[in-house]
Formats: C-alpha cells, sequence, structure tokens
C-alpha cells in the first residue's frame, strides 16, 4: 500500500469511528452494538425518526455541512458506511 | 396559543384561595371549575408550585382534584425551571401551552423566560374556553389517561434488561382500516393537533372539506393498542388516485403517541399496504413548516426517494413492499 492511499484507510477509518461514535451518542446508551454494516432504518430499526433526526443534526454539527432534504435518502442513511461514503463525497466536494 | 393541549397551574393564591404554607386548604371555586372543563375537554394538567415538597405531601394528601394532574413539580427553585421541566417531560410546545396564575407580574415573568407559552389568569383561561369550543373525541377524553399510561411504560422501559424482549412483550396492535364518518371528528383533531408528522400541505380548511367530499378518494385510519393501554386513532392517510397507478398523498398526519419503538414507521408502512388500496407509486409534497422535520424522516425511513430538483418524494410499490416493519408491532386489517 502506498503511502497516500494508506492515509486514506486511516482517514476512512477515523471517520467511520466518529460516525459510529456519533450514532451510539443518538441512541444515548448502547442497547445495540454498531458496526460499520449495522442496517439503521430496518431490520432492529435503530433510528426512529426523532432519533434519525437527532444524528443528522449531531453530523451537520460534526462535520460542518448542511444536508440538504434532496440527500435524505435510505439509501445514504442505510449503514454506517453509506454514511462514510456520502460523508466522504461530500466533504471532497466542499474542500 | 395555537391549540390548548396543556395547562400549567400555580398553586398558592391560584388553584388554592390562600397560601398552602399559611394552612389555606380550600381551593378556588374559579379554578375548580376552570379544571373541571378542562378535564371534560382532555386538556393535560400540570402543577408548578414554589412550596417544600414535605409541606405540599402532608398537606394535599386528600386532594382528589390533584389526580387529574399529569405531571406536579414542586420545590423552592424558579418557577421557570419547573415549567421547562413540565414540557419537555410531556413533549408538549410552549405554543400550545397556558400558564395559570393570578399574580400578574408571575404571568409576565413567565412569558418572557418561555418564549411562545400563554401567561393567563383564571378569567382569562375561562373566557379562552368559552370562545374555544370543541367536539370532545374519545381520544381526548382519555388523553390523560393515556399520558399515564405512557409515563409507567416509559419506566418499565427503562428498567427493562432485554429492550427488544420488553418491546415484544408489549403486544403492540395497529388496526388499520377505512375512514368512516365517525371519525370525522378525530381526524380533524389529528390534523389540526399533530405539528411533527404532519405533511401539512393542504391548508388545514381545505384538507378537512377534501375528506368529506372525497369522491373516489382512499382515507385510511390506523388505531395503536398495546398492553398498557388503547391510545386510539393515532393515524390517517388521504390518498388521491392520480394517473397512470399513482397516489398522491393529500394529508398524512401520525400522532407523537406513535413516537420511538418504530411505531410511526409501522404505521405509515400499514396504512399504505392497506389490501383495500393498490397502487403502483405513491407520491407526496414536503414543504417544511418550522417543526415537521420528523416526517421527513419517516418519509425517508418508509423509502421515498427526493425527486431531485422538486419538494416532492415518491415511493413506489416494490420499495414498500421491501420496507420492514418491526417484528414487535402486528398490523391488523380487521374489514378484509
Amino acid at each position: 500500500m502506498d503511502s497516500i492511499s494508506e492515509a486514506q484507510t486511516v482517514d476512512n477509518q477515523k471517520l467511520m469511528n466518529t460516525v459510529i461514535h456519533l450514532i451510539a451518542e443518538t441512541l444515548g446508551q448502547t442497547r445495540v452494538r454498531i458496526k460499520p454494516t449495522t442496517q439503521l432504518l430496518s431490520g432492529q430499526k435503530i433510528f426512529d425518526s426523532y432519533r434519525l433526526m437527532e444524528f443528522i443534526l449531531r453530523m451537520e454539527d460534526t462535520f460542518g455541512i448542511p444536508i440538504p432534504d434532496e440527500d435524505l435518502d435510505s439509501d445514504i442513511f442505510d449503514t454506517p458506511r453509506t454514511v462514510v461514503r456520502y460523508l466522504l463525497s461530500r466533504l471532497e466536494k466542499d474542500a | 396559543m395555537r391549540i390548548l393541549k396543556l395547562v400549567i397551574w400555580d398553586l398558592d393564591e391560584t388553584i388554592l384561595a390562600g397560601i398552602l404554607e399559611e394552612g389555606e386548604k380550600e381551593i378556588n371555586p374559579s379554578a375548580e371549575k376552570v379544571m373541571t372543563q378542562l378535564r371534560a375537554r382532555g386538556v393535560l394538567q400540570a402543577l408548578a408550585t414554589q412550596n417544600q415538597p414535605q409541606v405540599f405531601r402532608t398537606a394535599t394528601q386528600n386532594y382528589n382534584w390533584l389526580d387529574g394532574f399529569v405531571q406536579t413539580e414542586v420545590d423552592l427553585g424558579p418557577k421557570v425551571d419547573k415549567i421547562r421541566s413540565i414540557l419537555d417531560t410531556l413533549d408538549v410546545n410552549p405554543l400550545d401551552t397556558a400558564f395559570v396564575d393570578e399574580d400578574a407580574f408571575e404571568r409576565d415573568s413567565i412569558a418572557v423566560q418561555v418564549s411562545g407559552i400563554s401567561a393567563w389568569s383564571i378569567a382569562e383561561l375561562e373566557g379562552y374556553l368559552q370562545s374555544n369550543p370543541v367536539t370532545v373525541t374519545e381520544e381526548a377524553r382519555r388523553r390523560p389517561e393515556m399520558y399515564s399510561a405512557q409515563k409507567t411504560r416509559v419506566q418499565d422501559e427503562g428498567k427493562a434488561d432485554d429492550y427488544l424482549a420488553f418491546l415484544r412483550a408489549c403486544d403492540i396492535k395497529i388496526t388499520i382500516r377505512p375512514y368512516a364518518s365517525k371519525d370525522a371528528t378525530r381526524v380533524e383533531e389529528l390534523l389540526t393537533r399533530i405539528h411533527q408528522m404532519n405533511l401539512g400541505v393542504l391548508p388545514l380548511e381545505e384538507a378537512i372539506t377534501r375528506l368529506n367530499f372525497r369522491g373516489g378518494h382512499d382515507v385510511i385510519v390506523a388505531e395503536l393498542q398495546d398492553n398498557y393501554g388503547d391510545m386510539g386513532r393515532c393515524g390517517i392517510v388521504h390518498l388521491n388516485a392520480t394517473e397512470n397507478d399513482e397516489a398522491l398523498i393529500e394529508s398524512l398526519a401520525i400522532s407523537c403517541r406513535t413516537s420511538a419503538r418504530g411505531l410511526s414507521l409501522a404505521m405509515l408502512v400499514g396504512m399504505l399496504r392497506y389490501p383495500g388500496v393498490k397502487f403502483e407509486r405513491f407520491r407526496c409534497r414536503y414543504i417544511y413548516n418550522g417543526l415537521n422535520r420528523p416526517l421527513r424522516m419517516l418519509l425517508m425511513g418508509a423509502g421515498f426517494k427526493p425527486l431531485q430538483g422538486t419538494d416532492e418524494l415518491i415511493l413506489s410499490a416494490a420499495r414498500l413492499a421491501r420496507a420492514e416493519v418491526p417484528d414487535w408491532v402486528q398490523l391488523n386489517y380487521p374489514l378484509i
């Protein structure tokens, strides 16, 4: 692995850790173990509408990016991994 | 005042004719009369008083009127903290709340500190009730009882070691059926009272008029029940069949009684899957009204996709079929 892609992997991992931490913070208690592939909107219903809104507000605060209504899409908020992918594209675009 | 949902009372020289600590036990007849009217209308009542808890407990143990209060906040701290605590716990917006105190200074002080709250004397509250008559629905009459059940539910939930096992043991049922004329008052109440989970695209009067002259439209109503009680009719969706097997959602409102536990999603998905209506797509407009972002989240959770460049959202039948209803909720379609 070259040094650039290694640095990217570390950054992605950091981003993933932050996202998982924000999810845990939103849930208030760690009733469910959150993994990169945990489904946030289906299955165990990690998020109800109010928690999801809180999570999005936390994301906006933490990363300093507004999340417009047109990005409120279940494909984006499906799992922590899809959220990270979205954040990467947003952060890259805004950079 | 938007719609009166909660009245927070002061005690000394408001509910009581005098001061509790000075031995006053007589209830002010005007307050008693208004409290009875509020109970009959299903308006929640709470108490915020600066008294010593021990004195309050001893002096008020025989007060029957306190039974109807959903929350009492008693301590020597600032009254505004108690009012904020009540609003937080009951999750009621200050715009839908009246604080009643016979002391004009207290009223002004609270009005300045709690933005949106109406601070009234008993006579002002009485005047409001007289000039705003309402038809009382079954759900409204039982509202204080439902709040008490909700308190117990939340306490039990907090104590449960296994949250999912707790939810599965709650025996949560959502009954989904077509709208009937007997639902008119309650549906109007849902469209009026609900702010956070209300599509609210049509002005209220038009939404109600369209419900009552709905021609071939489909209007679906959902009721919620669990081991803790019957929460009555909590959801309504009005579907207008348009072209190409598509339904336009004209009205959608889901009560905050369904918040958490995945119930609002189960209710929305359950109503759209009502076997009496079959559409290839559902379309709706979402317009942010300052309060209804939870509804936008709910629509996303159900699988609605934003139509880029518009305020519209689309849900295909295939995506609706994929939406998962939590396994602790049972959907019932009794008339099918």
